[in-house]
């Protein structure tokens, strides 16, 4: 008998971080890739604090990594990624985190020259879908976008009415964060603390009446839409985050999202937000250029996206199921239990290997 | 200038109107264009405000009675400049949509008292889920992306939507619509559009079933008459709310 040792496919996902009201959308997509492909494939975690979660979840992760800050700079990213490639052979990399995204894409190929692929767009398209240019985008493409203005000064908030900006209105992050303000007191408080934590400009976008439905697929980078999945939110934590959700068919939403990858020609997963009005009309809100954290429903409703996504960047034959309407989420919290040298491992290596019955990254092939 | 705006009114897409687009459409060059509006604003607000006297004079032309609400609904349709006045998706420009809206809410307070005035309304139904109805059957007989405009648009032109065998095809949502709704025994109802869930007693199930495989309305009157103890009149004060509360909750 001829025995052959074949490496596992090796994935390794980012956004591990797991926090009840505000999870980061890896664990999910791990999830995802755990269902489609059991214990055939492996999977790393990376997650960018000793405190996520799901770096500790052995039946999702094969093993964890952190990797440093996005702040530290791509360099140190790029040799912590070296080394990391060299304990793991990573054949894919799946990134889902925002404020990632630019330094993943710029380093797109020095990763390849380490045989890690992605899928995932360019700097110029990320560029594109930034808030303070979604308007611009949404014109081009012909989707109604509220009406939003850069602003640096919260003295904004006491002379708006000048400019017929009425209350409520919505402030907003550069990158993250939106609140809504009834008055100008409000306005000038949610101002101070969205520049301290994600700097200038800030965003103030007239506030429109309706409900947020969500959109997630792949962009295979020729202006083709894969695998949609919709849903509606239910119900929202504190942060606006999907806490339960249901899977619905819209075409409007669907032929939307289509018009803004083909404007963009994007490549890689993506989530378009966008609120229907009670007379029918839709609006833009956002674009984010990764799965989103409800991303476990569309898998679990028929369509695996994450999967899919790995066997395009493989080059294998992917299909992409329509996905069944009327399946809910209900998002729960769950506690992890870790022993002290586990956490000792990553608080000082930044490094956990799961103990578990897989080989570590090798499988016998009887032939 | 006005005919241009007219246009692209009509293809509903005033919300991303250009002075350019306006320029283009109308050929007429930028520049004389700026010299008579220094804004897009201003070209605007000149548009609602023209379309709108234009149509007070209308409204103030239209006989007494049914004979009157059907003349202004041939006007509206001959001339359609009016009609995308009252159904296009307004502009984002909040002084602009308030000027448009308070043109609007006048239109539909004049007609509302018109049919509170007629003699012939069905009985027990309220003038606002008339005016109600009548809006929407003129917003989808304009709509341009209802592929079935074309006859509704012949069917307003001659008759009112509440007037029978109007009854049939215009107060329920669409057949196509009420066959994507997942239904259960126990009373729950799904819309996989737009991701509402709801209940219904036995009798709306009972009519939500039917109404999946026949957009017949008057045959359901006849068949809740039939299977459930209640006079005709009540239920069809009863079919015409459902089917108000069916087409809010499908929207």
């Amino acid at each position: 008998m001829n025995q052959e040792i074949v490496k596992k496919l090796t994935i390794a996902v980012t956004g591990m971080n797991a926090k009840p009201d505000n999870p980061g959308p890896g664990l999910a997509v791990a999830r995802c890739l755990r269902l489609a492909h059991g214990d055939r494939v492996r999977i790393i975690g990376l997650g960018y604090d000793v405190l996520d979660a799901g770096l500790y979840l052995n039946d999702i992760c094969d093993a964890a990594y952190l990797l440093p800050y996005p702040s530290a700079g791509e360099q140190q990213l790029m040799e912590r990624m070296e080394y990391i490639q060299q304990q793991e052979s990573i054949d894919v990399l799946i990134p889902c985190l925002d404020a990632e995204l630019l330094s993943f894409s710029r380093l797109h190929h020095e990763f390849e020259h380490l045989d890690i692929r992605m899928l995932i767009p360019d700097v110029s398209q990320l560029r594109d879908r930034n808030k303070d240019r979604l308007g611009e985008l949404a014109r081009n493409a012909g989707i109604r976008y509220p009406e939003t203005k850069n602003i640096t000064s919260a003295n904004f908030f006491y002379r708006c009415h000048d400019d017929n900006w009425t209350y409520p209105m919505v402030v907003k992050g550069i990158f993250y964060d939106a609140t809504i303000v009834h008055n100008a007191d409000e306005g000038a408080e949610a101002f101070r603390n969205i520049a301290a934590s994600w700097g200038y400009p800030v965003l103030v976008q007239r506030y429109v009446e309706g409900h947020e439905v969500n959109l997630t697929a792949i962009g295979d980078g020729k202006g083709e839409l894969l695998g949609a999945v919709m849903m509606r939110k239910q119900a929202v934590t504190d942060k606006g985050k999907a806490w339960s959700c249901v899977t619905i068919e819209d075409q409007r939403l669907e032929s939307d999202a289509l018009k803004l990858v083909q404007a963009l020609q994007w490549a890689g997963p993506l989530e378009v937000e966008m609120l229907k009005e009670s007379d029918g009309q839709y609006l833009l809100i956002e674009i984010n250029p990764r799965f989103p954290a409800w991303i476990y429903l569309a898998a679990e409703a028929g369509s695996n996206l994450p999967a899919g996504l790995v066997d395009l960047i493989m080059n294998k034959q992917s299909s992409f199921e329509k996905p069944k309407t009327g399946m809910m989420m209900i998002r729960y919290a769950q506690e992890t239990v870790i022993d002290l040298s586990t956490f000792e491992a990553m608080a000082m290596h930044g490094r956990y290997i799961a103990d578990v019955n897989r080989e570590n990254g090798q499988e016998l092939n009887h032939e | 200038m006005l005919r241009a705006i007219d246009e692209i009114a009509g293809k509903d897409q005033l919300a991303f109107i250009t002075t350019q687009r306006v320029s283009r459409q109308s050929g007429i060059s930028d520049g004389v264009l700026f010299r008579h509006f220094s804004t897009k604003e201003a070209m605007l607000a000149a548009w609602v405000e023209t379309r709108g006297d234009q149509l007070r004079l209308l409204l103030d032309a239209m006989p007494a009675g049914r004979s009157g609400l059907v003349y202004l609904l041939q006007q509206l349709f001959q001339q359609k400049v009016f009609l995308n006045f009252l159904c296009c998706q307004p502009m984002d420009t909040p002084y602009l949509r308030q000027l448009l809206d308070s043109y609007r809410m006048q239109f539909i307070r004049v007609i509302q008292t018109r049919i509170e005035l007629m003699s012939s309304t069905p009985i027990g139904v309220t003038s606002d889920l008339l005016i109600d109805h009548l809006m929407q059957s003129i917003y989808r007989a304009w709509n341009p992306d209802n592929p079935e405009r074309e006859w509704q648009k012949e069917r307003l032109m001659n008759q009112l939507p509440w007037e029978k065998n109007d009854i049939k095809d215009n107060t329920f949502p669409s057949q196509e619509t009420m066959q994507r709704l997942a239904l259960n025994d126990s009373g729950f109802v799904f819309d996989p559009v737009n991701g509402k869930s709801f209940t219904a007693n036995e009798t709306g199930i009972y009519a939500l079933r039917f109404l999946q495989h026949s957009s017949d309305s008057e045959a359901l009157l006849l068949a809740i008459a039939r299977d459930f103890d209640v006079s005709p009149s009540d239920a069809a004060r009863d079919i015409t709310e459902f089917s108000s509360q069916l087409r809010k909750f499908l929207q």
